[in-house]
């Protein structure tokens, strides 16, 4: 006996804790904005089928699984999608056979695809019937063929036919029986049962207090006064604040103070309180998994925000190790939920909640869907029936012919279109990457001397300096490597007020760096610091703010100048930094700073970095004089998504101090005597020199000149001015795909344009960032050198000559595959559901708590990416083209359980090249297929300017071969 | 050429600048005629640069000559024997004031906003709405007659409401909107009834002249003019509207709510202060009024944690101010109070998404930890009063919750309670259930 009731207190807290550990894995895992890193919003559904996760996770956040279908159809107007693909995809996934002896059913799917039939029904059916000419004149689209045949049978009436036609599709109409009802199933909260009695929607009350005290527990330094009692946690301090006298105007809350004062007497833990407002509520145990997902999604940034920060505490702007249990915000929702609907049922008969609600009404739901004598209409002009023609079918078949459409829903006909729309991409990348590397294997390029070495993040924003880097100076080779150059640390440079993490996202660094003047101390301006605060935050205040906004006309001149001339209020208001720098990057003794961090890296540590990240760039042997390692980030104002544009690979922060820490090892005489040992021999002339590439204003700068060698200086001279040129071509390459400058400016007016841009406070799109991603290329740089890939393209440098078991590639594999595909994700949804999985137009956006965004005055935090972020995005699949061979690409697949399941499971396209025959290998369907291509010829052009000049849109690739007759 | 016949033709030419390019644009859109982005933004940018010379020229010509001004009457609205509606302008100090500020700030919002919301679908509607909101401002600041300056107040009021609703494919946009106009249009009766009287008393709805009235009428119409300043500068009770209307486009929320609208308020008692400043008390009103409203918004911006609604607070803080300094009738502070504030408000609102890149900077230039808050609430109260504090603050003093719950609640039900009592008296004279008697 006494075991018993201990089992029945457990039981419903383990089901509880089940569904919060459920519910934790399907909140947004959204990083605060300034660590935002690119990542798959449907990370929780990996486990699934691309195809049928994109339904799931529809459903379960209530947003888009596919593109609209007007998208895909204006994509197939602009030639986006061609013919031959709806051939191959109905071909493919459409069973063949005779519907109703009528149609062929794959001919009925492309009349589906093609020839959009409104949904409509009840009212605005016959809205559409008596205001538009839907009854007089055939459909604008129809075919020739299925126009005369239809007006054939009134002899040439256009009105009499289609008139026919109704009267006998109205006839049938009494057999056909009612649609299959489309609806949802009803959520399983309260709220959803108020909303089906027609009552007032409970969340417009509970979200507008919740999203408030959320924001006030998650603040990170905006409010003047922070929240007391923040380290209870948010079920606590919420209790804490509520258990106070004074409460005016909100009769709603009367239950919630009732329950907040007995579990302050009876100190509930949060856990507590959940069960017992899910008892409350009646729901039995067997709902809580959806009900508390419902719960937690109904603001899912703000539980998202919460779960990210107790899983990462580390991202937050302010290491202020809240405790930020989604539990605490489970329960006080919960406690909301339940006081808005004791209130918005009082005084209804019922003793309890659940009576209560047992006696409302149940409101039959708007009709919804398409109404079928519509529908078969609209069929049968789109399958060029006429009136008389249907009348011969008969009721069965034309029943039958319906149902066979009706059959093809909505989501199935979206899933075919996007099906047919990446197939066009792959035709179009795939023929040219073989084409390409055929025609090298036919006529092999000369290969000139390599003078300088020149790495560059893998990310597809390289791809265009990289390309014309070696237009214009045809020395140079050029590697792709993650842009962490294999280092994790927090770096604190001297701009810096605090470390910054510089690393891949999934860990948190363990080492720190420090940035030091050579010449004396660090003289920082902390009266310049104080006093532009004190401004700032005086003038929000009441006396010092009369001051301060008195003598707030002189502002009018750096809001005149910061609008009129962005680049000049920014070069004055420029911080003046110390321009010799050293890193210390020594480890002494195992020395720790206070929090934890080991300062510096140790000798082994060095070693091991450098070892690695060459191999990892395939860069072993013929090393040249000269190495130049950029790393990226990117500087934009009045951009909230600012760390969104900064490289991937250090977790959404800048990689300059990457680059020039892995060169400062690599330049270590120690530890190339210790390579060497290894086998990798860094000649004695070679020299590493680091840099940093800001992709939004195209600067490139290098650290440590003063430190190359005197015999390297004329090299680097060479170099800086053959960058100075691309760069100023990658900034024109750029504006092409600017609406708002002109197509003909040249390129130094280009940069100019960019330096502006990028200083500009009214510019929403201070760069495309990863706009347009879609390829992911692993292989020597010799197959894709010379293509042009419109900026769309990841490159990693690989070879697999040096890497005969595959151990290279699997380690590379395991890095470019999970991020490639969290960036190309990211897009892909943000464009599929702008306002679901994105966060909407950036323009009315607000920063709130120095966490997140949100839309206007308040409302949930927005994830994912703004709009004007992804507004070119192509929402296509990554297409990884690995240059290795099916087996090692399988085993890898194997052994790797991440990359496993993204290529397995579809959430990327896998492509293998051959380099001795030139020919790809498709994954497909659990095995790699041969690519047979349909494309028998690739544009040859002089240059990337000569291809790209004078275009805004999409441009296929093409071979680029000025630099064979340069050489 | 006098000094009069300049001022009035350099205000008429900044007047009717902003109204000429919100008619030319807004018909051109109606009958469909859609510009080319570029043109719109050089259509914005000429007629606000041509009105920000002749408003500069007008304060060229005051300093030039100390006390100039003039009045300009333009046409005749209704002309009834002792009776007249005219439509009526000064050209005198304030009004360059103001004028100037509405045409530089109108000015580089317009410069702000064409790459701001390029591409976005509400392109057009912004930048008609932007000159209509201009016209409206330069009415409030040189309209020399109530009639003029309500009809100013009118144009206002309704770009502001079409401009929170700019995003009206969401709701809470077009909620707030309405929320808005709602306040405006309490407030507004006031300014009618103030009309109305002065006409009726005086004879002459002139704000400039300072009319002296006898008796009450004078008391009445100042405290008239005190209640309809308070919706548009947010004071309490009416504050909750100014927070919600940070829902449009940035450039948007940075001009009215921040700069330009907040003003007209204050502005417009400035003007009365002729009048008020032979009513003690109506000036004692307006100074409890601005101090309720003062320490309202300071305490409750303090806890706001978006930079929106931060900036919000801050701005209704510092109208408030402006409100006390013109019941202590210094005149002066209080146009230079307004000066600065608009501008300062301005810039802080238009870089208000720069808030992580400005912290990251303000931390580096500190060398690290936290920028300092307030301690002074620390040191000073014990916990509980602390959160008790904060909640209130957070809860912006309930008086939202009180508007919506109790005041719209009761009215609801009254209205309610009428239209029972209606239809029980249809029933009864008809005989007829009133169901049927609808059909």
């Amino acid at each position: 006996m006494s075991g018993s009731p201990v089992r029945v207190q457990l039981e419903p807290e383990a089901v509880l804790q089940s569904a919060l550990e459920h519910a934790r894995h399907l909140v947004p895992a959204q990083s605060p904005l300034d660590r935002f890193v690119h990542h798959n919003p449907l990370h929780a559904f990996e486990e699934e089928k691309f195809e049928e996760a994109v339904v799931h996770a529809a459903r379960v956040y209530d947003n888009e699984p596919f593109w609209s279908e007007a998208a895909y159809q204006a994509s197939y107007a602009e030639g986006r999608i061609w013919d031959v693909d709806l051939d191959d995809v109905l071909q493919r996934q459409v069973a063949p056979g005779l519907v109703a002896g009528v149609v062929e059913r794959r001919e009925l799917v492309r009349a589906r695809l093609l020839s959009p039939i409104e949904p409509l029904s009840g009212e605005s059916l016959s809205w559409h019937l008596t205001e538009t000419d839907a009854l007089e004149a055939a459909r604008h689209d129809l075919s020739h063929e299925a126009r005369a045949r239809i007006l054939a049978e009134a002899g040439g009436d256009e009105a009499r036919a289609i008139k026919q036609l109704w009267r006998t599709c109205e006839r049938f109409g009494a057999s056909l029986g009612p649609p299959a009802s489309t609806e949802r199933p009803p959520g399983p909260r309260i709220r959803d049962r108020l909303m089906r009695a027609g009552l007032q929607d409970p969340d417009t009350m509970v979200a507008p207090l919740l999203i408030r005290w959320s924001g006030g527990f998650l603040d990170h330094g905006v409010a003047y006064w922070p929240m007391a009692d923040r380290d209870l946690g948010f079920y606590r301090a919420f209790l804490a604040h509520f258990d106070q006298p004074l409460d005016l105007g909100r009769p709603w809350l009367s239950t919630l103070r009732t329950l907040v004062r007995r579990a302050r007497q009876e100190e509930w833990p949060a856990s507590r309180m959940c069960l017992h407002v899910l008892g409350q509520l009646g729901h039995a145990p067997g709902e809580w998994d959806a009900v508390v997902l419902d719960t937690l999604l109904a603001l899912r940034g703000w539980s998202g925000m919460f779960q990210r920060l107790a899983d990462r505490p580390d991202t937050a702007p302010e290491r202020l190790d809240l405790p930020t249990d989604l539990c605490d915000v489970l329960a006080i929702r919960l406690a909301l939920d339940l006081s808005a609907a004791e209130w918005l049922l009082r005084g209804r008969r019922g003793q309890t909640l659940v009576e209560r609600c047992s006696e409302l009404p149940d409101l039959p739901p708007e009709p919804s869907g398409t109404d079928r004598v519509w529908h078969l209409f609209q069929l049968a002009q789109i399958l060029g029936l006429g009136g008389l023609t249907l009348a011969e079918l008969g009721p069965a078949r034309a029943g039958a012919l319906l149902e066979a459409s009706e059959g093809i829903g909505e989501i199935h006909r979206r899933q075919l279109w996007h099906s047919a729309y990446e197939r066009r991409f792959r035709v179009e990348y795939l023929d040219a990457i073989t084409l390409h590397a055929q025609r090298l294997l036919s006529e092999p390029e000369p290969e000139p001397e390599v003078r300088v070495q020149c790495s560059f993040c893998i990310d597809d924003r390289e791809e265009s300096l990289r390309r014309l880097l070696e237009e214009v100076a045809p020395w140079v080779e050029t590697l792709g490597i993650a842009g962490n150059y294999g280092i994790s640390m927090y770096y604190q440079g001297v701009e810096h007020g605090h470390p910054v993490a510089l690393g891949p996202a999934g860990f948190e660094p363990r080492h720190l760096v420090i940035e030091q003047p050579v010449h004396g101390a660090l003289q920082r301006s902390r009266w310049k610091g104080m006093l532009r605060h004190n401004l700032d935050v005086g003038s929000q205040t009441l006396l010092r703010g009369a001051m301060v906004t008195l003598g707030g006309m002189f502002s009018a001149v750096p809001l005149s100048l910061r609008l009129l001339a962005p680049k000049i209020h920014a070069r004055l208001t420029r911080r003046d930094l110390p321009t010799q720098t050293t890193l210390l990057t020594e480890a002494h003794d195992d020395h720790m700073d206070h929090h934890g961090l080991a300062v510096g890296f140790t000798f082994e540590e060095k070693v091991e970095i450098v070892r690695e990240t060459l191999e990892l760039m395939s860069l072993v042997r013929g090393f040249a004089p000269l190495v130049v390692c950029l790393g990226h980030g990117s500087s934009s104002m009045n951009n909230p998504h600012e760390a969104a544009h900064d490289c991937g690979a250090c977790g959404g922060g800048r990689g300059g101090p990457n680059a020039r820490v892995f060169a400062k090892f690599a330049n270590d005489p120690e530890v190339r005597r210790a390579l060497a040992r290894g086998g990798i021999h860094i000649p004695d002339q070679t020299w590493f020199v680091g840099g940093y590439h800001n992709t939004a204003d195209d600067a490139v700068l290098m650290f440590d000149l003063d430190r190359v060698p005197a015999e390297h200086q004329a090299l680097l001279g060479e170099i800086r001015d053959a960058l100075d040129e691309a760069r100023r071509l990658d900034a024109l390459e750029r504006c092409r795909k600017f609406e708002n400058v002109p197509l003909d400016v040249s390129p130094e007016q280009a940069l100019e344009h960019v330096e502006n841009r990028d200083e500009d406070l009214a510019q929403p799109r201070p760069e495309y960032g990863h706009c347009t991603n879609a390829l992911c290329l692993v292989g020597r740089r010799a197959w894709s050198k010379g293509l042009f890939l419109d900026r769309r393209a990841f490159l990693c440098s690989y070879d697999p000559d040096v890497d005969p078991d595959g151990q290279i590639l699997s380690r590379l594999l395991a890095m470019a595959v999970p991020v490639g595909a969290g960036i190309n994700l990211e897009y892909w949804f943000s464009v599929v559901d702008a306002t679901g999985y994105g966060s909407g137009t950036k323009l009315p956006h607000n920063i709130t708590g120095l966490v997140g965004v949100m839309d206007g005055h308040q409302s949930d935090l927005r994830t994912g990416l703004p709009w004007q972020m992804v507004e070119l995005h192509e929402p296509v699949r990554l297409l990884c083209v690995v240059e290795a061979s099916p087996q090692v690409l399988l085993e890898i697949a194997s052994s790797n359980p991440d990359v496993g399941r993204l290529v397995t499971n579809g959430w990327v396209q896998l492509a293998c090249l051959d380099p001795e025959t030139g020919t790809l290998q498709l994954f497909d369907d659990g095995a790699f297929r041969p690519w047979e291509i349909e494309n028998t010829t690739l544009p040859r052009v002089g240059s990337s300017l000569e291809w790209f000049r004078g275009t805004r849109g999409f441009l296929p690739p093409a071979s680029i071969t000025s630099t064979v007759e340069a050489s | 050429m006098t000094i009069e016949f300049l001022l009035g033709l350099l205000g008429l030419i900044a007047v009717f600048m902003p109204v000429a390019a919100s008619l030319v644009m807004g018909l051109l859109w109606l009958f469909g005629i859609e510009l080319a982005e570029a043109t719109i933004h050089r259509i914005t940018a000429t007629t606000f640069s041509i009105s920000l010379a002749a408003c500069l020229g007008i304060l060229a010509a005051i300093v030039a000559r100390p006390g100039a001004s003039t009045i300009v009457t333009l046409a005749h609205w209704v002309v009834v024997p002792s009776y007249a509606l005219e439509a009526r302008f000064v050209f005198d100090l304030p009004a360059g004031v103001l004028m100037t500020l509405t045409a530089l700030l109108c000015g580089l919002i317009g410069v702000f906003s064409a790459p701001y919301l390029h591409l976005d679908p509400g392109f057009r509607r912004f930048f008609v709405l932007l000159p209509l909101f201009a016209a409206g401002m330069m009415a409030i600041a040189a309209g020399d007659t109530l009639d003029l300056v309500y009809a100013g107040w009118e144009v206002v009021g309704i770009a502001s409401a079409l401009l929170i609703a700019y995003f009206n494919e969401r709701e809470a946009p077009v909620r707030h909107g309405l929320r808005a106009f709602a306040v405006y249009r309490v407030c507004d009766v006031a300014l009618l009834a103030a009309a109305v009287l002065m006409h009726h008393h005086a004879h002459d709805p002139s704000l400039g002249m300072g009319v002296r009235l006898e008796g009450g009428a004078g008391l009445t119409i100042a405290l008239l003019l005190v209640f309809a300043s308070m919706g548009k500068a947010a004071a309490f009770p009416f504050t909750g509207w100014l927070p919600r209307a940070m829902e449009g486009p940035t450039p948007s929320s940075a001009i009215f709510y921040g700069a330009l609208s907040i003003h007209a308020g204050p502005f417009l008692l400035l003007r009365s202060w002729p009048l008020l400043a032979e009513h003690p008390i109506a000036r004692g009103a307006l100074i409890a009024i601005g101090v309720v409203t003062a320490i309202h918004a300071t305490m409750v911006g303090r806890v706001q944690t978006d930079v929106k609604c931060l900036l919000g607070y801050a701005s209704v803080t510092q109208a408030a101010v402006i409100l006390v300094e013109i019941g202590l009738g210094w005149t002066g502070l209080a146009l230079a109070h307004m000066t600065g504030h608009a501008i300062l408000r301005t810039w802080q609102l238009l870089r208000a998404p720069s808030l992580l890149h400005d912290h990251h900077e303000l931390v580096g230039l500190i060398g690290g930890g936290r920028p300092p808050r307030g301690t002074l609430w620390e040191r000073m109260l014990p916990p509980r009063i602390q959160r008790w504090g904060y909640r209130i603050a957070l809860e912006r003093w309930f008086i939202d919750d009180l508007a919506a719950n109790r005041l719209l609640a009761s009215l609801t039900a009254l209205f309610r309670g009428l239209d029972a009592l209606d239809q029980r008296w249809v029933e009864a004279i008809s005989g007829q259930r009133p169901e049927e008697v609808r059909r």
